[in-house]
């Protein structure tokens, strides 16, 4: 009687992940953001949530425990591709806000449902994808590319 | 079993290491004694020191720092973005107008108060465009931000940092004030403003010129054309539309 109870569990499971895949599971997809110091060194984050409220972007570790604020303003669009500037970047993490002064840098975003080139460049934004850049005074470059995972308007 | 061997060896030799040591000293006190039995000290045992296997390193996407973003510390204690100084020298007596640092999140209505002049009374020079709105920026409202040349109009200039070059200056005699003027970016409002009224940008400076006065306290210049003629003009971001400063004169 276990055993088959058993087996009936596991059929029920198979057949939940099949409807599942089958009707589409939702994108779980993340971001990738680098941050390259002045000596050189790279370090690399994964899975990072980005999320945009108005002009707010908001970057998350995929621990949860460090959370980047890009304040931006001007925006403008350049064919389809909005770009606007970041003048305000905040850190919070271990229960702290930290400020972080940036010399400048370019948000790029491409909110609708196609491909299309960055400003004078070859290169392709794809739909639904944000692309960050900015250098901090103090000479660090972060970058951070993905897809919105969050929107408020 | 051998190492039990060995610490018992270790117990024996601690426990009669003090015994000869009295016995010596005793027979050097009391040279008539007889010497005691000297015991060669057993061999010292060192146990091997234990092999380190370090932990394999995390697989390849997953954070190395399990603590947030690793901003060095010199960027998370440095404070917020500060004002960069123009690189433009002014003269003894005169001064580089300032940029403004603070954020104005409501539309940028005319007049914002950029540069010399107060009161803009002459008529509209319409844009050929007829965008109406904020139809130029595809409804999204534009606001000047801080730390950027024309709060960003002209482009993603930051003056004194990647500012682009200089490209003349318009000079203030009544308050002694010089701004400086920079060459708009492509892909700019400031570019999309040239092209609706087909100007081209110029060096400001020589008499005879368009001077369009942006956000923050920017001007850029222009070649006049049948459309705009020479003078000053303020530019609305909302419209994208350029007034004249002075009325025109009566009949």
């Amino acid at each position: 009687m276990k055993a088959k109870a058993r087996i009936g569990l596991a059929a029920g499971c198979l057949a939940g992940w099949a409807a599942w895949l089958a009707t589409g599971s939702p994108a779980s997809a993340k971001g990738v953001t680098l941050i390259q110091e002045r000596n050189g060194t790279v370090k690399t984050y994964g899975n990072v949530n980005i999320a945009l409220d108005r002009q707010t972007l908001t970057l998350r570790t995929a621990d949860g425990k460090g959370i980047l604020k890009i304040v931006t303003g001007a925006c403008s669009f350049d064919n389809s591709v909005q770009r606007c500037l970041p003048y305000s970047v905040t850190l919070t993490q271990n229960g702290k806000t930290h400020p972080i002064a940036i010399d400048y840098g370019s948000v790029f975003l491409n909110m609708t449902s196609a491909a299309h080139h960055l400003p004078l460049s070859s290169d392709m934004l794809a739909p639904r994808t944000v692309l960050v850049l900015f250098k901090t005074a103090h000479g660090t470059y972060v970058t951070s590319k993905g897809t919105v995972d969050e929107v408020k308007p | 079993m051998k190492r039990f061997l060995c610490c018992v060896l270790v117990f024996a030799f601690v426990s009669v290491a003090p015994a000869v040591a009295i016995a010596q000293r005793a027979s050097s006190e009391h040279p008539s004694a007889p010497a005691p039995a000297y015991h060669p000290p057993a061999p010292a045992y060192h146990p091997s020191a234990p092999v380190y296997h370090p932990a394999p390193a995390p697989p390849a996407g997953h954070p190395a720092n399990p603590t947030g973003f690793g901003f060095p510390p010199h960027d998370v204690n440095g404070g917020p973005t500060q004002v960069h100084p123009s690189p433009v020298h002014a003269p003894s007596g005169y001064h580089v107008a300032p940029q403004q640092s603070m954020v104005r999140t409501y539309p940028p209505h005319v007049p914002y108060r950029t540069g010399p002049y107060r009161y803009w009374r002459g008529p509209i020079v319409n844009n050929p465009r007829h965008w109406g709105g904020w139809r130029w920026n595809r409804g999204v409202i534009w606001y000047p931000v801080p730390y950027y040349w024309g709060g960003g109009f002209w482009g993603p200039w930051v003056i004194g940092v990647n500012s682009a070059p200089l490209f003349g200056s318009i000079v203030d005699y009544n308050d002694y004030q010089i701004f400086p003027s920079y060459q708009a970016g492509p892909s700019s409002p400031g570019a999309q403003l040239l092209v609706d009224y087909g100007l081209t940008q110029t060096e400001c400076g020589p008499p005879n010129l368009v001077v369009i006065w942006g956000p923050n306290n920017s001007v850029i210049c222009a070649f006049p054309n049948d459309l705009v003629a020479p003078g000053n003009y303020e530019l609305d971001p909302a419209t994208l539309t350029l007034q004249t400063l002075n009325a025109p004169a009566g009949p």
